[in-house]
């Protein structure tokens, strides 16, 4: 039996040691310092070499990452966690209930009267579109993803709720307006084309990363264009799941010729490049074989 | 007469040292960042050197080369041109200057002062020395025009008071109002300071300051002359004029690295007092604004119209007043949600931090 010292990560003081075997797991040892402080779940504990920077994952165990007796660990308490599926489940199911809400011009939001007023089909249009495109977010989050984390911190849930919620309204109020202004019509039927393309390609995208990653594991490869055309993207960005988002999104700014929209698809363009940028970054470095054309997120851009 | 060179490198194989009469070309493979490369350099010599008498030497870390000069005679420096190259360093351990053949434990640095200072400086300043005195002179010049700008505006504003009495300041936009306009609009560089690296600190902090500011300056009391009649603004000029009248000369002092401990209480306390009285005027500025925006719809846009968004600028006004002046922070779920902080809290608590790092905690009393 050897000792393993716990420090805390965000002062660096020494809390108190535990027993631990070179066989001994990670997550035993979170639980093991769960029983020293009340109120932890292992979820919600990182382990980590260094006061900054990850934490071990729970399935090694102290012989496979070569630690030996003495060695010291620093404990940082993550906050309150919630389920991944359940913080998707929540971002997307606001949207879909407030749009539709929004479509029936309700009193708090619209004079009396108002939903009287006559609807045009590219509001119609818009509706349903949102609608499918948040319904099919919710079935992916059920049955097509396979998530590499279980849990997020709490201050996430209302972040993200925030962020999604926020903008649902303040796109779908002006959509709705009884003076809202359709846009000519090629306009239109370009963004309803845009649309369908996007949503067509990003259910294509997800479903080939499913494949890609077998059932229960976290396993990750190098993704390849498939037999489905949509997936050809992938021999020019890592991330070819938030083109075909940003595309959705243009569809719909163009089929609505609405501000509050292009700010929504700008706003949206900015945080999945970010992530594209990282996630591109991390596949070069874990794959030194990974194909040197690709870009993160524009083919032949960025 | 030698000269030896040192080359360091991670991983080398494979050196070659090529010698011409007045070159030296170094040649090798090394592993470094991108793989297996092929790595080389020319340096053209001040004289020529015997090729046949050159020695070089491998060890694990570095290859050393020893040429024979051609003419027994002092270099002033190794290569034909005068320019530094950045990657070419002296190693003062073997430094030798003329006169040290007669005795040899004499010391270097008292031969050439002149020449050794100057070389040290090189050597160890910052590359880019020029570039670093431009950035420095400019901050400076910054620094000490927009000290002069606001200690004109509080001129003016004074000199008024004096010769009209309260009457002048209903009057405080029509006296210093351009003035104020071209100092805070300058001050948007503050912003670009610290992006493009050439002070430190964050690029949050002038970002909030300025378009607080701003929008206070050139929205609502440009965008409505009701508003610009009011004693308030007499005040309000006053209060930032008063911080500014601090701040600038604090940077300046820190950019000539110097300090006058006065300057530096001052600009550590003189919040106290200025910020919560800046809030509330300002506070007051917005409340009483709102009622001239719902009527004159300026700042506004209606539908319908062709980007299919309405702007309703007073109900804007009043969400980014909840933001910034309402106190407290929300308690989310019994955990206390960085991101909701109100702006002013933020910034009065940073001020608070700075005190107490630079000015120091209240000092106990010695027994």
């Amino acid at each position: 039996m050897s000792k393993v010292e716990i420090l805390h990560a965000g002062s660096g003081k020494s809390l108190f040691t535990l027993n631990a075997a070179p066989s001994t797991s990670i997550l035993e040892l979170k639980k093991q310092v769960c029983e020293k402080r009340k109120g932890l779940y292992p979820g919600r504990v990182d382990l980590k070499p260094k006061q900054r920077g990850k934490g071990y994952g729970d399935s090694d165990t102290l012989a496979s990452l070569g630690l030996h007796a003495g060695t010291k660990l620093y404990l940082k308490d993550l906050g309150p966690q919630i389920g991944w599926v359940t913080v998707f489940l929540a971002e997307y199911a606001g949207p879909l209930v407030l749009y539709l809400w929004c479509f029936t011009r309700p009193w708090p939001l619209y004079d009396a009267g108002a939903a009287a007023k006559p609807v045009t089909t590219a509001a119609k249009v818009a509706c349903a579109c949102w609608t499918i495109h948040y319904a099919k977010r919710l079935l992916e989050t059920l049955f097509v993803h396979r998530f590499s984390h279980a849990t997020m911190p709490l201050s996430n849930l209302f972040k993200n709720c925030s962020y999604y919620w926020g903008f649902t309204v303040f796109v779908a109020y002006h959509v709705n307006h009884p003076l809202f202004t359709p846009p000519a019509r090629p306009l239109f039927i370009t963004g309803v084309v845009l649309f369908t393309l996007g949503e067509l390609g990003n259910l294509s995208i997800h479903w080939a990363l499913r494949q890609l990653r077998p059932a229960g594991s976290r396993v990750r490869r190098i993704p390849q264009p498939t037999v489905n055309p949509f997936t050809a993207l992938f021999s020019a960005v890592s991330c070819p799941n938030y083109t075909y988002e940003f595309v959705s999104w243009l569809g719909f700014t163009v089929m609505t010729q609405c501000l509050p929209a292009g700010l929504f698809t700008a706003a949206g363009m900015y945080q999945m490049t970010v992530w594209a940028l990282g996630k591109h970054r991390n596949y070069k470095k874990e794959f030194p074989e990974y194909p040197r054309g690709r870009k993160a997120i524009l083919p032949g851009v960025l | 007469m030698c000269i030896a060179a040192e080359g360091l490198f991670p991983c080398v194989q494979k050196p070659d040292v090529d010698l011409l009469p007045e070159q030296l070309v170094f040649r090798a493979e090394g592993l470094g960042n991108s793989g297996n490369q092929l790595y080389s350099f020319t340096l053209d010599l001040f004289q020529q050197v015997i090729p046949e008498e050159t020695q070089y030497q491998v060890s694990d870390r570095n290859v050393q080369v020893t040429l024979t000069k051609e003419d027994e005679e002092w270099w002033p420096h190794l290569t034909r041109q005068k320019t530094k190259l950045p990657w070419l360093r002296v190693d003062f351990d073997r430094w030798r200057s003329e006169s040290e053949d007669e005795a040899e434990g004499r010391d270097v640095m008292s031969d050439y002062p002149d020449v050794y200072d100057r070389l040290l400086q090189e050597e160890t300043a910052p590359r880019d020395n020029r570039l670093n005195n431009f950035r420095e002179s400019y901050l400076i010049m910054y620094n000490l025009w927009q000290l002069l700008g606001f200690a004109v505006i509080l001129g003016k504003l004074a000199f008024r008071y004096r010769l009209e009495g309260e009457d002048s300041m209903l009057k405080a936009y029509d006296t210093a109002g351009v003035n104020m306009k071209l100092a805070q609009g300058l001050q948007v560089l503050e912003i670009l300071h610290p992006l493009f690296g050439m002070t430190r600190g964050g690029v949050l902090e002038p970002l909030m300051q300025v378009t607080g500011r701003n929008l206070m300056l050139f929205v609502v009391l440009e965008g409505e002359p009701r508003m610009q009649t009011k004693p308030a603004v007499f005040y309000l000029f006053v209060v930032w004029s008063l911080v500014e009248l601090v701040r600038y000369p604090y940077y300046t002092l820190r950019i000539i690295r110097r300090e006058l401990s006065f300057i530096t209480w001052l600009r550590y306390t003189i919040w106290i007092p200025l910020y919560p009285l800046g809030f509330i005027t300002e506070g007051v500025l917005y409340l009483r604004a709102l009622p001239y925006f719902e009527e004159t719809g300026r700042f506004s846009l209606a539908m319908p119209n062709a980007v299919n968004m309405a702007f309703h600028f007073p109900t804007v006004l009043k969400a980014l007043l909840l933001c910034a002046f309402m106190p407290g922070r929300l308690m989310v779920a019994g955990e206390l949600s960085e991101h909701c902080e109100t702006a002013y809290l933020v910034v009065m608590r940073h001020m608070y931090r700075q005190r107490r790092k630079v000015i120091g905690p209240a000092k106990v009393k010695q027994q």
